[in-house]
């Protein structure tokens, strides 16, 4: 499985009578993408802004953030499931546009008011401590700001909203089909020194198995109470794995990430030099129940001790200390059977950094590596412009039975999670923590 | 540029008063270095001056702390201190935890900068640890002055508050290498985390070391409650923090981060069924004890067996929401809890847990 | 979560069902489902009347067809 990623960095995007790729520039039509997102009946309204670094703008009401890429050759798609059928991806050439996301700002009437599938929005600042702390901070920022019809139901709410996103965000990509690429990266997985240590990459996603849309899906497919699975690392790259649209809180990473992903990448690029890179393990956590733990820590173990695996990096999302259980026992379960492993993870430790940082522990994880924390304190000053609200009385809610918010305001989040991607679960940004 | 105006923290033998017998001697001070403080005063240079020293003796301080530490308070005022300087004190646990409650305290009362030298075994770094004082900085020593014990200590106490003279921030424990307080902060470093964890790895590989970024915690045991001997003589009570209570959220439970408690009656109930309950948590699926409540609380089970006589059931149910809760908030509300039912005369809990 | 409260110091932890319901199971009929409550809250009686030295799990006495 050979994948050809070509590169086409975006430095600037403007607005004008055609949509185009050119030397670095993205030209918007903004008539034709308004009017490619109202095709959906579904969508009562719909404008698009543009958000830059280092203004001081606050984008709210966020539920899926995507990276504009679309497939030129070879089988399948790009989100492959939802976007064309689900053919098996990551071979032959991806075209992809780096520097920019199409970042959906939607707003609809809940109909699943609280627990665990209700919607979620999350924000993203260009500036200050809060554009730090999300890759979002430092991308040019096409936000799709929609309002859904009334009536409509959750999981048709996902639907709109992550067509929505991916309709503009293949437009986009579509402007560099017949284009030069600045650059192209080769990802393939090819024989390499046997002494190289064998590492395999254990990608831990929560998922509600008894909601509609499970939060994390397969070829377009909701994972519910799924074994470990075994994926190429390209297949991440093309789109396979999709999250749930409507949840923009830091809690789950957004679709861009996936395609993005941090490890998959780093671990990719040193398949070869440093290591023989495996490939990705899917481990579904959580379970319910201490039982459910143990089997998914053994089975999954096990898949990684069959592959040969030496080492393992492990990772997991949704700030659950529950789900933190699965990951942990993971870990153990994998030095038992003689793969070495590093967890990596953010922490908890409360607002000053003077509580624990994890919820359990098992003596086997000598090799913790920490992305930062999500409950240190952090203070997000007010901003200039709000992207994703009609007017200045306009109120956000980050959950529906939660307090409404002014975005115009300055506040101190309770968790980093109220920013999109605002948690470092796969270690993209340089956040880590110290003891003091 | 001025000294900066310190003062010396000793107990009685340091001071030159006396040993053990000297124990009880109560707070007094003199201008000035004083035994160690001597060298430490040749250490500091033009940086730092020791203005005042005050000690006490180890066995006066536990016994009259309060007395102890505010007249320290006063001395330290009068001299218009900077700095605090406290020991070293190696082994010693008294003279440790005298260092530790001293630094604490001016730290907090006057906001200074304290440093303190004790070794990582003494007992008093476990106060330390829990005070968290973002100014109080231990540092490591030998075990004792034996050979270079001392001048090894007080040089790097030397060190330390020159760096605090001119440097006002203080970077982490292993950075600077004083005892960690257990304070997490964060921060940007230059390499991402997925780097950092694949560079990790391949030293774990290799057999190379490597340096954990989060150390794994032990947690304190808790002391072993007998075993009851007769059961149905005690008085059993029901807990859950699946957050249920009456509808109508009474006593505003939140569904996350919640740092409330209430009991509810449940006397007049066969089961949990027979009232009308609410689960405010926003941590698991609550719709299966919206079905069946007793799922969490097993109500009808427990009736039954008190009309078989099996133990005397406490008419009200406890209950908190325990979903994304702080530690800290938690323990505060098991501690309520716990005074609540020994007032109350229960002898014996099933507390079910989500 | 049985081990979670061990680790933290829990002396007399008993397993429950699930999560979502500790104190029994809704796929049973109701007769099981009530058998089941009341095995788990004997088994934890018989943990208050049992001597133990530290964190100690105890699990009640049923076959887990899961």
């Amino acid at each position: 499985m050979r994948l050809e990623l070509a590169n086409f960095t975006v430095r600037d995007v403007q607005f004008g009578n055609e949509t185009r790729y050119n030397n670095g520039r993205l030209e918007i039509n903004k008539k034709e993408l308004i009017a490619l997102i109202l095709e959906d009946k579904k969508i009562a309204s719909a404008d698009i802004d543009v958000a830059f670094p280092n203004e001081e703008t606050r984008i709210v009401n966020i539920r899926d953030v995507v990276d504009p890429r679309i497939k030129v050759s070879g089988p399948g798609c790009v989100f492959p499931g939802i976007l064309g059928l689900p053919e098996t991806v990551g071979e032959g050439t991806t075209h992809k546009l780096s520097g920019v996301t199409v970042m959906v700002s939607a707003r609809y009437r809940p109909t699943i008011l609280s627990g665990t599938a209700a919607q979620m929005s999350g924000l993203v600042d260009m500036w200050g401590p809060g554009a730090r702390a999300t890759p979002f901070g430092s991308t040019i920022n096409i936000v799709p700001v929609i309002k859904l019809i009334d009536d409509i139901s959750e999981p048709e709410a996902h639907t709109v909203i992550q067509l929505a996103g991916f309709k503009v965000a293949h437009r986009l990509a579509e402007t560099t089909r017949n284009t030069t690429p600045e650059s192209i990266e080769i990802f393939e997985l090819f024989k390499v020194d046997p002494s190289l240590p064998r590492v395999v990459y254990i990608l831990g996603l929560y998922t509600e198995w008894h909601v509609v849309h499970s939060l994390v899906a397969y070829y377009g497919m909701s994972i519910r109470e799924s074994l470990a699975t075994f994926i190429h690392p390209n297949e991440l790259l093309d789109g396979a794995l999709t999250p749930d649209a409507r949840r923009g809180s830091g809690i789950m990473p957004r679709t861009w990430s996936y395609t993005n992903h941090p490890v998959v990448l780093r671990l990719l690029r040193e398949h070869g030099k440093r290591l023989n890179f495996l490939g990705v393990i899917l481990q579904r956590t959580r379970f319910e129940w201490d039982l459910g733990k143990q089997i998914t820590a053994a089975g999954t173990s096990q898949m990684a001790r069959l592959l040969g695996a030496d080492g393992a990096i492990i990772t997991r999302t949704v700030t659950s200390g529950n789900n933190f259980i699965d990951t942990m026992l993971t870990v153990q379960a994998c030095e038992r059977k003689g793969i070495k492993t590093v967890f990596m993870t953010p922490e908890w430790g409360g607002k000053d950094g003077f509580e624990l940082p994890l919820v359990f522990y098992v003596p086997e994880a000598t090799a913790i590596l920490s992305t930062g924390s999500f409950e240190h304190e952090i203070k997000l000053p007010a901003p200039t412009k709000v992207i994703g609200v009609e007017d200045k009385t306009q109120l956000v809610t980050y959950q529906p039975l939660d307090q409404p918010y002014s975005p115009w305001d300055e506040f101190s989040p309770r968790e980093w999670s109220r920013i999109t991607n605002g948690i470092d679960w796969w270690g993209g940004m340089n956040l880590t923590c110290k003891t003091y | 540029m001025e000294k900066v105006r310190v003062m010396h923290y000793l107990n009685q033998f340091f001071a030159g008063v006396g040993g053990e017998e000297k124990g009880d001697v109560p707070v007094n001070s003199c201008e000035g270095p004083l035994g160690p403080g001597k060298p430490l005063q040749t250490l500091f240079g033009d940086i730092a001056e020791i203005v005042v020293t005050a000690y006490c003796g180890d066995n006066y301080f536990p016994a009259r702390r309060e007395d102890a530490l505010n007249s320290i308070l006063q001395i330290a005022r009068n001299y218009d201190i900077r700095i605090l300087v406290a020991g070293p004190a190696f082994q010693a646990g008294r003279y440790g935890f005298a260092c530790i409650e001293v630094c604490h305290f001016l730290s907090t009362s006057l906001g200074l900068s304290c440093v303190t030298g004790m070794h990582v075994e003494n007992p008093a770094v476990e106060g330390y640890k829990q005070y968290k004082d973002r100014r109080v900085f231990a540092l490591p020593t030998g075990e004792s002055t034996r050979g270079k014990g001392m001048e090894d200590a007080l040089s790097s106490i030397a060190k330390f508050v020159s760096k605090l003279t001119t440097d006002s921030s203080i970077g982490s424990a292993s950075e600077e290498g004083y005892i960690p307080r257990g304070i997490r902060v964060t921060e940007f470093v230059n390499k991402c985390g997925a780097e950092r964890a694949t560079d990790m790895l391949l030293e774990k590989l290799a057999g190379r070391s490597y340096a954990t970024e989060i150390p794994i915690e032990s947690f304190e045991a808790i002391p072993v409650p007998a075993k009851i001997a007769n059961l149905s003589r005690v008085q059993l009570a029901l807990g859950n923090t699946a957050g249920a209570n009456p509808v109508g959220n009474p006593d505003r439970f939140t569904v996350g981060k919640n740092t409330r408690w209430g009991k509810y009656r449940i006397d007049n109930f066969d089961s949990m069924k027979d009232g009308k309950w609410d689960f405010i948590h926003s941590g698991f699926n609550t719709s299966f004890m919206y079905e069946n409540p007793n799922y969490g609380a097993p109500l009808d089970v427990c009736k039954e067996m008190e009309r078989e006589r099996m133990f005397k059931l406490y008419p009200y149910l406890y209950s908190t929401s325990g979903g994304g809760g702080m530690v800290l908030d938690m323990q505060s509300i098991g501690k309520g809890i716990a005074r609540d039912m020994k007032a109350e005369g229960v002898g014996a809990v099933l507390m079910v847990s989500t | 979560m049985a081990m979670l409260a061990k680790q933290v110091g829990a002396n007399r932890v008993v397993t429950g069902v699930k999560i979502p319901n500790p104190c029994g199971d809704p796929r049973l009929p109701e007769e099981a489902d009530r058998t089941l409550r009341r095995e788990i809250v004997r088994c934890a009686l018989g943990a208050l009347q049992t001597d133990v030295g530290s964190p100690t799990i105890f699990v009640p006495d049923l076959a887990y067809a899961l």
